[in-house]
């Protein structure tokens, strides 16, 4: 996978989906998605359904930290580094 | 696909259900009126291994998975009328999973073996007055580091709360990433500790033998090796918590409704009115029909999720699914069979009114079955 084709298609899958209704229409890679209110608890279960499905890889219990999902490129990371175990 | 269940989890069933009437129904009245928890029964309990149905068996457990501990809690429920002592043995299986799934070596060898043989009892804290499903709202503190912190705070509602030793108190960690106001993370307080309090135990409408209270945290230290999981990790773990409350819950909910269903059907078959069995009016019969319907689509869904948990997957949507559904369920099965008893089941006697009161709470507690419409519409991207 190309880092810029998937980073695009996570942020377009978090403005569609988990920032639906809160007046996000785009995201940069680096915006802030937990602080500023993007993704709540509930979205980052959500977003961990995603990626175990759409990549079929395994979120760890190790892996659940808000620094994993903070941002796009964090997100992308955690995503790499499992594809690539 | 497989929908039996194995000879090991069918004779578990029979000898749970054999022991719940045989030892956990006496004075269940009394002990509703009165508000008191069964000391006795809960021991009683923990020698038949229910305490210890999710520890490993080096702690002293059966180490099921948890479709076989939901069938044993299914059974439990069906065969004993104290649904407080139900909830109360959950709550402690809850304890144990976060434990044994979050816990050190050291806090697993400390505390699962006397969980599991009943010697220690556990309560998990989670709601506020101003945070329940709503996690991140909490304002219960933790101030410190690795070495130590601080807890400030309180919370309500406590299942456990007045009688546990060992409490699981989620808290605020301020120092954290700035994230939802602070991180959320995960201690373990014991009874005792200096500053820990507990309120009394708050009068109910149902479950009355459960109990519960406010718990009050008035700068209360605790180690660092009392952090349980990892520092910030306390919001994932209550999602992985919720997920296997739900399912036990369920499990619990369709037992009870099973035992109403088949008292139903009993007292349709024999009361007579107009020289006919009151169950061949369809009005009656219709009632009992839609119980069966639930039950059984209710046992699909809680296997279900179980199974997806035994994969080691997410069951976030499952079980908000199943618990909404089955909580549900029970609610109007217990309305139904009061009201297809008539006078004798509106009658303290009869028992269905207590179940009817504590099938109330059902849809209330572990997430009302408003949070879990409101889950299931996000988790579909509403």
């Amino acid at each position: 996978m190309t880092a810029e084709t998937e980073k695009a298609r996570l942020m377009e899958y978090i403005v569609s989906d988990l920032a639906r209704g809160k007046g996000v229409s785009r995201l940069t890679d680096s915006d802030d998605l937990v602080g500023s209110d993007i993704m709540d608890s509930l979205g980052i279960m959500k977003l961990i359904l995603f990626l175990e499905e759409k990549y079929a890889v395994k979120i760890s219990d190790d892996d659940l930290t808000l620094e994993n999902f903070s941002c796009v490129n964090s997100i992308y990371s955690l995503l790499e580094s499992k594809v690539c175990a | 696909m497989d929908f039996s269940l194995s000879d090991t989890q069918l004779l578990q069933w029979e000898s749970i259900v054999d022991f719940s009437r045989r030892e956990l129904n006496a004075d269940v009245r009394v002990d509703d009126q009165q508000g008191a928890f069964p000391w006795q029964k809960w021991r009683k309990c923990a020698e038949m291994g229910l305490l210890g149905l999710l520890t490993p068996e080096e702690f002293g457990g059966v180490a099921e998975g948890l479709t076989s501990a939901a069938v044993s809690v299914q059974a439990l429920s069906y065969g004993c009328e104290d649904s407080g002592l139900t909830h109360a043995v959950i709550t402690q299986l809850c304890c144990v999973v976060l434990l044994n799934q979050y816990g050190t070596a050291g806090q697993k060898t400390r505390y699962l073996p006397k969980l599991s043989c009943g010697e220690m009892m556990a309560a998990q804290s989670i709601t506020e007055p101003d945070a329940g499903s709503d996690v991140v709202s909490m304002r219960t503190r933790a101030e410190g580091d690795d070495a130590g912190y601080l807890l400030t705070g309180g919370k309500v509602f406590i299942s456990n709360g007045p009688l546990a030793d060992l409490v699981v108190v989620f808290a605020k960690d301020s120092e954290g990433k700035s994230t939802f106001g602070g991180e959320i993370t995960c201690f373990l307080v014991e009874k005792g500790a200096p500053g820990f309090s507990t309120g009394k135990p708050l009068a109910k409408m149902g479950l009355r033998t459960l109990q519960n209270s406010e718990l009050f945290f008035d700068g209360v230290a605790v180690g660092g090796d009392m952090m349980l999981g990892k520092r910030g990790h306390g919001m994932f773990m209550f999602g992985e918590g919720m997920q296997w409350e739900r399912v036990l819950m369920t499990a619990a909910h369709l037992g009870t409704m099973e035992r109403v269903l088949e008292k139903s059907v009993e007292y349709a078959k024999t009361r007579k009115q107009f020289g006919n069995e009151i169950g061949k009016n369809q009005s009656i019969a219709n009632k009992i029909g839609e119980m069966k319907v639930n039950l059984e689509l209710g046992k699909l869904m809680l296997y279900k999720m179980a199974w997806l948990k035994d994969k080691g997957k997410h069951a976030t949507l499952e079980a908000s699914i199943g618990k909404l559904f089955v909580s549900e369920s029970l609610k109007r099965a217990c309305l139904d069979a009061v009201q297809i008893h008539g006078g004798y089941g509106f009658m303290e006697e009869c028992g269905l009114e207590r179940d009817l009161r504590d099938s109330i709470a059902a849809t209330i507690y572990s997430g009302t079955s408003e949070i879990q419409r409101n889950i299931i519409a996000r988790m579909l991207g509403l």
